[in-house]
């Protein structure tokens, strides 16, 4: 493990300096939006450069497959008729969207930023918890993380021996190039209230992109322009960090007014690149997270390199009766939740309630996945000036462009209480800088 | 068989001039077996660039932009379209017609009332039980203009029971998909109706037959399709946004006549 004890004392002035650059995020809580600022532990997590190789290929094996079943789901649907993936789960998962059946984007990559949550248990062993192929968030923490902590305490960086991590804004950019229809890249940003708002501006800046508003883009003759003050630019790609929904107020949400209107046109005439593809919700869904590994065997030919936690689909009766009788020991699932909502552990319920919950999961199974409660390491994490431990897990951003690779970094998230196993940033956790190894 | 010549004129008004409008069409009607579009043209004023493309729905849109300010829009689309109702294809239904969406999710009112026709008409086919629920649609709701309006979902036109052809249609298409038969939503003309109607599809098990919950009636060759989906919001005819504080009204004629003759009818 390499040094990092001069880190520590710096901690409290990079915090100062995140907060001034406004690193933070939002969070809906009881109907009401807060932003908060996202705590920086100086404890790296350090990676060993074996692992590193094997969860960069397994990642990149998994995002490959992931991209080949958005296009088997909007296009000919093989894997669906031939039963990998069930018709209740590919079509009911509130994240198909059928305005996107027969579209296909730019050089066929639909996720081209994705962010895998995994975590590692006993062993070294580790479990993908969940697939983000929308809009991942948070590759800037880190990356602003790093940089500060840098300036800070060089001598540190000089020392270890880490794999830099300062060419995310590259690998972005050559994402963005890579489907790239003819014109600029832009940054799509709902505007500066937005709490992410920050990050956005941030990988602008490092990808060499324009950051633009709503207002200032938009279609003419099925394409996408950039609104200058003299003159119109073409666009080519969008990373538009704003959900699908709201993104083409005459194709989606009619009552959206930060979209663009007809954004979609120029994007099914295949004169834009939007990243990521809208319906990509259709494959993150935490029902369909269960069929992964059968579609890296089916649309490879190869053995899943990563596991999932072990899942059951109260879909299938064998998953059920198993469900029905272990759902104390269980965590459950809402498939329809994101961010750290609606996830159950079996053993925190009262009897009557958990009664209540497995009658709900009879009544509505599509509704519901189980998981064996994954043991996960504690890091070391810096609360209240004494070393404690904390879970955390790992989001790692995988990049598609001409090939599908892993950014040697990512945002490790740690849990506000001790024992607690949700580290959601929306659930008010911190985050860490993760230092992959050379040899 | 039937030759129907259809013209569809639309004029918006608007009370300040706005500007940076953009649209979408879906008012051209597009070949199927059940329809031949012999010929169909749109013609704008002012006059925009439109470019013609198609929805994931597989309905012809028209996609255009007004970028300088203008107080009104108008478009006529005219054609002629030769109706076979009986001739649709042999198809699967696809499996999001079978799921609720967001205007056509049943509440209470919706779950009683498919409880209760269903207990009467036992065990029929899907086509026949799409019909006794259109008729039991038919008698409890009464149409009244002004009503409802365009984002009234199924469940709150049942509850009060009143509607446009648009609520009968959502009121049918999520009675359906609750009694396990797949139901689109539709738009088009009809012979004799002035304004645009709505209807709805449902799958027999083996192809797509229309249902008109409005005149309690099946689908005839006197029906123009013109853009289908799981509801009204999957598949309007005209939708628009622009830029300006602009009230605007909106007017819709629609004229459809049956051209066939009763000589060519009398040579068979």
């Amino acid at each position: 493990m390499p040094a990092y004890d001069e880190l520590l004392e710096h901690a409290p002035k990079i915090n100062q300096q995140l907060a001034r650059y406004g690193v933070k995020f939002g969070l809906y809580k009881n109907g009401t939006f807060n932003e908060r600022l996202f705590p920086f532990d100086a404890i790296p997590r350090t990676i060993k450069p074996t692992t590193w190789d094997y969860l960069s290929q397994g990642l990149a094996q998994r995002v490959d497959a992931l991209n080949a079943y958005l296009r088997d789901l909007y296009g000919p649907k093989e894997a669906i008729r031939e039963g990998i993936v069930p018709e209740d789960f590919a079509f009911m998962s509130s994240g198909y969207l059928p305005q996107c059946e027969g579209i296909v984007p730019p050089k066929g990559i639909y996720s081209h930023i994705s962010g895998i949550d995994l975590v590692e248990g006993e062993n070294d062993e580790w479990f993908v918890l969940e697939d983000n192929l929308r809009i991942p968030s948070g590759a800037s923490y880190p990356l602003i993380a790093r940089e500060l902590c840098r300036r800070c305490d060089a001598t540190t960086f000089l020392r270890a021996p880490l794999v830099d991590n300062r060419d995310y804004g590259t690998r972005l950019r050559a994402v963005l190039d890579n489907v790239n229809t003819g014109g600029i890249n832009v940054v799509l940003t709902p505007g500066r209230f937005n709490a992410a708002y920050f990050e956005h501006a941030y990988l602008a800046e490092k990808a060499g992109a324009t950051l633009a508003e709503p207002s200032e883009l938009f279609v003419d003759d099925e394409r996408l322009y950039y609104r200058n003050a003299t003159s119109d630019q073409l666009v080519g790609a969008v990373y538009r960090r704003l959900s699908d929904e709201f993104l083409d107020p005459l194709c989606f949400r009619s009552d959206s007014l930060i979209g663009v209107p007809n954004l979609m046109s120029a994007y099914r005439a295949g004169n834009v690149a939007i990243v990521n593809a809208p319906g990509n919700g259709g494959a993150d869904d935490k029902g369909i997270y269960y069929f992964v590994p059968k579609m890296v065997e089916y649309y490879l030919g190869e053995k899943p390199i990563l596991q999932n936690a072990p899942t059951y689909l109260p879909f299938y009766p064998d998953d059920m009766a198993y469900v029905q009788d272990h759902a104390d020991t269980l965590v459950i699932k809402d498939v329809a939740e994101a961010g750290g909502y609606g996830v159950v552990f079996g053993s925190s319920l009262e009897p009557g309630k958990l009664d209540e919950l497995k009658a709900l999961i009879r009544r509505e199974p599509r509704r519901f996945i189980a998981q064996e409660v994954v043991d996960f390491l504690c890091l070391p994490t810096l609360v209240d000036g004494s070393i404690v431990p904390r879970k955390a897990d790992l989001r790692a951003f995988v990049l598609s462009g001409k090939k599908t690779t892993v950014w040697p970094s990512g945002l490790t998230r740690y849990s506000r209480e001790e024992g607690s196993a949700i580290v959601n940033s929306s659930q008010g956790g911190g985050f860490k800088d993760t230092w992959v190894l050379y040899r | 068989m039937k030759v129907l010549s259809f013209s569809f004129e639309t004029r918006l008004r608007f009370s300040e001039p706005v500007f940076d409008h953009d649209f979408v069409l879906r008012c051209l009607p597009t070949s199927s077996p059940s329809q031949t579009v012999l010929e169909a043209q749109t013609i704008f004023d002012p006059r925009a660039t439109v470019s013609r493309q198609c929805d994931g729905f597989g309905n012809l849109l028209q996609v255009g932009r007004l970028e300088a300010p203008h107080k009104r829009f108008e478009f006529i689309s005219a054609g002629t379209v030769v109706t076979e109702a009986d001739d649709a294809p042999v198809e699967e239904a696809h499996p999001i017609f079978l799921r609720p969406s967001q205007m056509t999710e049943p509440g209470q009112h919706i779950s009683d009332f498919v409880a209760d026709v269903l207990r009467v008409c036992g065990n029929v086919g899907p086509l026949d039980k799409a019909l006794r629920l259109s008729l039991a649609i038919h008698e409890t709701c009464s149409y009244e203009k002004g009503t409802t309006d365009v984002r009234t979902t199924a469940e709150e036109a049942l509850a009060q029971r009143r509607g446009v052809c648009q609520d009968y249609a959502h009121v049918l298409v999520s009675c359906c998909r609750l009694a396990g038969v797949p139901a689109r939503y539709v738009n088009g003309f009809m012979v004799g109706e002035g304004a645009t109607h709505a209807w709805v599809e449902v799958h027999d098990g083996s192809r797509w037959r229309g249902v008109d919950p409005t005149n309690d009636c099946q689908v005839t060759d006197d029906y123009i399709v013109l853009s289908r989906g799981r509801d009204f919001a999957d598949c309007p005819i005209e939708v628009g946004v622009f830029i300006g504080g602009a009230r605007q009204k909106q007017t819709v004629r629609v004229t459809v006549t049956d051209d066939s003759t009763v000589e060519w009818a009398g040579q068979q």
